[in-house]
């Protein structure tokens, strides 16, 4: 895969706050999420990415262009849907998307198709000719992403572009998100709190945590636990269970959402769990390969101290 | 392809200036020199000596390339980065394509537009006011007078807006108060960097104004000819206050003020 964007030791300073810190990063095509709790850096980031920001040290490029040299080229090769509303009061929902086609290179009637063409891909109706202040959360989602989208950039960058947004609003969101990288080769750099997107459509994971990146690797790479071992969920007592599988000799610990992580990956294995489940009065109800959860690295890559220690 | 971003720019300003408050201002700011001037006539109707041509000329002069434009390009181009960045669309529009430089060049366009058909028509309306035969040459220097001081005053309300963001009306204010008010006024080389004083002084030469009993005195507060110089200085001072907001807006980092919790 090719990176389209990579960053060599990057720093911002805001003062004596360090924003970020020495971030180095490859970001390739695909769907790749930016997670860090509140202050971690992430917005600070998107905007040196996007030239807003200066970063005060280190060096970087987007496609062939130089972080903070070429601005303007690489404001041409991406698109930006912001967290925030941010939309030009006064104008109706077609006329903001056209606007941005314009500000983008378009002249107005090819502005305004594409403003249309874009619209129709977000599901949005009749509901385009309103102004955008009478507009709901969905809605206005929806609008910042067809103005991020309208220039046909090949690299988008989607600041929480499911927030506020109702269950099948979300999945329509995703799917749409989906499309654009599996179907028309777009990058994209998804930046959200909602760890079950990220799980639903990235390939690779960016966290960062106070400014500096903890983690940055493919997802299903993430995924796999360092040691081989199985995880269980039963119907019934799980702690007298995992008692009976500790007597049994078998190496075990508690994990998320009551499931039961069974250290090992030999043959007899799964069958020793069946005859301990028997015994134990308890019905199982799935047996799988363990895989790290979004959420266990998210949790761990957060705590972890800068120096790389728990 | 810049001119057709700073096309869309002004498109959607001249849309937003379609807005009850600003239409509401654009007719204040458009009748209140004629009020001004009516009123004038109707006090003096009965005085045995009316204002001649001189008065005339003053007051029209204070009202329109003075107030009109000091004041409307004040309303118009002295929040064009506040406006945007309390409203969240900075972003939105300086991530494009030479987005910061657009958005001000489109708002000047905007602000030069909006302000000088107001100042144009207020002088039309208040000159049909004044009760004199050959009121031409009065309207024509005011005219003149009106085409510079738009685009000075709005160039000077640009910069100010785009070095204080966040105070850009207290400043424009103060600075307004303090330099083309009281500055201007000081006869010393100080007054000669203020939009008032090369105003005054081409009104002064434009319009063949007698100096009074104390030409000394009048000639402090002036500058000398030829007048050309003199428009001169001001254009140039316009395209160099345009072009500092310009390098101003592209080098300052406007969105970290506003760094949210990410």
């Amino acid at each position: 895969m090719n990176a389209l964007i990579e960053l060599n030791e990057i720093t911002k300073n805001y003062g004596s706050h360090r924003a970020l810190d020495r971030v180095s990063l490859t970001i390739e095509s695909g769907i790749t999420s930016l997670l860090g709790p509140n202050g971690a850096g992430k917005s600070t980031l998107i905007k040196v990415l996007l030239g807003l920001l200066r970063a005060t040290s280190g060096k970087g490029r987007l496609m062939d262009f130089q972080l903070g040299r070429h601005n303007r080229q690489i404001r041409e090769q991406v698109g930006y849907m912001p967290e925030d509303d941010c939309y030009l009061s006064g104008l109706s929902g077609v006329e903001s998307v056209q606007v941005s086609a314009q500000l983008s290179r378009f002249a107005s009637l090819e502005a305004l198709r594409r403003a249309h063409e874009i619209l129709d891909f977000c599901g949005m109706g009749q509901e385009r000719y309103r102004t955008v202040e009478t507009y709901s959360t969905g809605m206005r989602q929806k609008l910042r992403f067809a103005q991020a989208l309208v220039h046909d950039p090949p690299i988008l960058i989607l600041d929480e572009p499911t927030s506020g947004l109702d269950p099948s609003e979300r999945e329509s969101m995703l799917n749409r998100i989906k499309i654009l990288a599996r179907e028309k080769g777009k990058a994209v750099l998804l930046c959200t709190h909602i760890l079950p997107d990220v799980q639903a459509v990235s390939d690779a994971v960016v966290i960062l945590a106070n400014g500096r990146v903890r983690v940055a690797d493919r997802l299903d790479r993430l995924s796999v636990p360092m040691a081989p071992s199985l995880r269980v969920q039963v119907l019934g007592d799980a702690e007298a269970f995992l008692s009976q599988l500790e007597m049994a000799g078998l190496t075990v610990r508690p994990g998320v959402n009551g499931a039961i992580t069974v250290d090992g990956l030999h043959e007899e294995l799964a069958e020793q769990i069946w005859q301990v489940a028997r015994r134990a009065g308890v019905g199982v109800r799935s047996i799988e390969h363990s895989r790290n959860s979004l959420e266990e690295i998210f949790l761990t890559a957060v705590r972890e101290q800068p120096d790389g220690h728990p | 392809m810049i001119a057709r971003s700073v096309g869309a720019v002004f498109w959607f300003e001249s849309r937003r200036a379609l807005t009850a408050s600003r239409i509401v201002w654009w007719v204040v700011l458009t009748l209140f020199p004629a009020l001004i001037v009516g009123m004038i006539r109707i006090a003096t109707s009965n005085i045995r000596n009316p204002p001649g041509p001189e008065p005339w000329s003053v007051f029209l002069f204070a009202l329109v390339p003075m107030l009109v434009s000091m004041l409307g390009t004040f309303l118009w181009a002295t929040p064009v980065v506040s406006a945007e960045l309390e409203g969240k669309s900075w972003v939105y529009l300086a991530v494009r394509p030479h987005g910061t430089t657009v958005v001000l060049l489109g708002k000047y366009l905007a602000t030069l537009a909006w302000v000088l058909s107001s100042a144009i028509a207020s002088l039309m309306l208040a000159a049909a006011l004044v009760p004199l035969d050959d009121v031409g040459h009065i309207v024509g220097t005011i005219l003149r007078l009106t085409l510079l001081s738009c685009p000075a005053y709005a160039a000077l309300y640009l910069l100010l807006g785009t070095l204080f963001p966040k105070r850009s009306m207290v400043v424009a204010v103060a600075y307004t108060l303090i330099f083309e008010l009281v500055v201007s006024m000081i006869p010393a080389l100080i007054n000669t960097f203020t939009v008032q004083f090369r105003l005054r002084t081409l009104f002064y030469l434009w319009s063949d104004l007698p100096l009074g009993s104390d030409p000394n005195a009048m000639l402090a507060f002036v500058g000398e000819p030829p007048a050309w110089e003199h428009v001169v200085v001001l254009v140039t001072f316009t395209m160099v206050l345009l072009l500092a907001a310009l390098g101003i807006v592209r080098e300052r980092e406007f969105s970290a003020s506003e760094e949210g919790n990410g």
